[in-house]
């Protein structure tokens, strides 16, 4: 019995009148019991239940929400953190003048006062205190000035008053002046231009001479 | 919606074509699922997992098949897990021939007819691999070329299998009075 030719014919949809010219006998019963079992065969595709396709957009939707949210609480919380790390920024940086750096008797100018334990002895730290201060964080008695002037002429007096404090040491921008002569300094840089920037840069304390570095920027 | 725009739609969480994705391929993957599975209710999890992560991995489907070849592919396979983790694959089958309750895995859609409830139970009989050839061909009524993309097999291994299956499952109902009364009469 030829089973090739009777998958050909079921294959090519021919129909059984067609097939028992074409097949032998013998042939031709198989060819209709396969018709048959595939008849059944196909009528063997049973629906899922209903509620499957609803329970499974239903876990999408719910899924997208959950992920919506989760990604709009990111989003939230991200701005938040966001908001506050930058208002710490403004409230330190100036908008509060007692925290500002740069205001009289803010964090940085504090550091432009003459260093403990000079020969001026009114400002700054006593030298027991000092001694506790040390423990816990270095004590600085070097400088770092910046002094922003509008013009070549402050920009000139600028000059002539670091010469006149730190001598032949102001030339290459450092400036060996004795402890007590800083506030001074500053005054007088004041008055020419913008001090704005003071800053402690290493811990040597009890020197009587300190060293400022002095940078005059023209605007 | 032509196969290539739903994709595209899924990509894009298109509700609309989440809702047709559902109905065009639910049927398919349960009667899949039923045929490796042949308990109604483990199908029923294969076919909803397989369009879960089918709507999830959307984004990582590439095109190079068909979409129903991919969704196959992870129901088969969700199938197989099934078996092996859940019950083991030889005490499903021992308990399906054996069990004085194995009518309780018959779904009650054959039940009805008695050629329908035949055959379910001689495919039980069947290799794997018959039973899946003769889903594929006879049962989701696919065309051989979608079969050998299905497969992975050239057109021509398709007709020889489903051919050597049909055959096997012919041998099989037909000790059980399969074609008795219905061809008789013709």
């Amino acid at each position: 019995m030829n089973m090739k030719k009777i998958e050909e014919l079921i294959e090519k949809g021919v129909s059984r009148e067609e097939a028992k010219k074409l097949l032998t006998e013998e042939e031709f019963e198989e060819f209709e019991k396969t018709l048959e079992m595939k008849s059944v065969l196909s009528e063997m595709r049973i629906e899922p239940p209903q509620d499957m396709q609803k329970r499974v957009l239903e876990k999408i939707a719910a899924e997208k929400k959950r992920n919506a949210f989760s990604g709009g609480r990111f989003k939230l919380v991200f701005t938040v953190a966001l908001v506050v790390v930058f208002a710490g920024l403004v409230i330190v940086r100036g908008f509060i003048p007692s925290l500002s750096p740069l205001a009289p008797g803010g964090a940085r100018n504090r550091a432009a006062s003459p260093p403990p334990n000079t020969s001026s002895g009114k400002k700054g730290v006593s030298p027991e205190s000092q001694k506790g201060l040390q423990m816990f964080s270095p004590v600085v008695s070097d400088y770092s000035v910046k002094v922003i002037v509008n013009s070549k002429d402050a920009q000139e007096k600028v000059l002539s008053v670091l010469k006149d404090y730190c001598g032949e040491t102001a030339s290459n921008g450092i400036c060996k002046i004795d402890s007590d002569k800083f506030d001074k300094l500053i005054e007088k840089l004041k008055r020419y231009g913008r001090v704005e920037y003071v800053e402690k840069d290493m811990a040597k304390s009890g020197n009587k001479q300190i060293t400022v570095k002095v940078e005059v920027i023209l605007q | 919606m032509e196969e290539k725009e739903l994709i595209e739609r899924l990509k894009r969480n298109d509700r609309k074509a989440q809702e047709e994705f559902v109905r065009k391929y639910s049927g398919f993957l349960f009667n899949v699922a039923l045929q490796i599975l042949r308990r109604k209710d483990l199908a029923e999890d294969v076919a909803e997992d397989t369009l879960l992560i089918g709507l999830k991995k959307i984004g990582s489907f590439r095109g190079k098949s068909k979409l129903s070849t991919w969704l196959y592919r992870i129901a088969s396979n969700r199938a197989k897990q099934v078996i092996l983790s859940e019950m083991r694959k030889d005490a499903l089958k021992e308990k399906i021939a054996d069990s004085p309750d194995a009518n309780d895995f018959v779904p009650s859609e054959y039940k009805k007819s008695g050629k329908k409830e035949i055959i379910w139970k001689g495919m039980e009989f069947l290799k794997d691999s018959d039973r899946e050839i003769i889903t594929l061909v006879d049962i989701q009524n696919l065309k051989y070329e979608e079969v050998a993309e299905i497969l992975g097999v050239p057109i021509g291994t398709v007709r020889s299998r489903i051919s050597r299956a049909r055959e096997r499952l012919k041998k099989i109902i037909e000790e059980r009075n399969f074609f008795e009364g219905e061809l008789s009469n013709k």
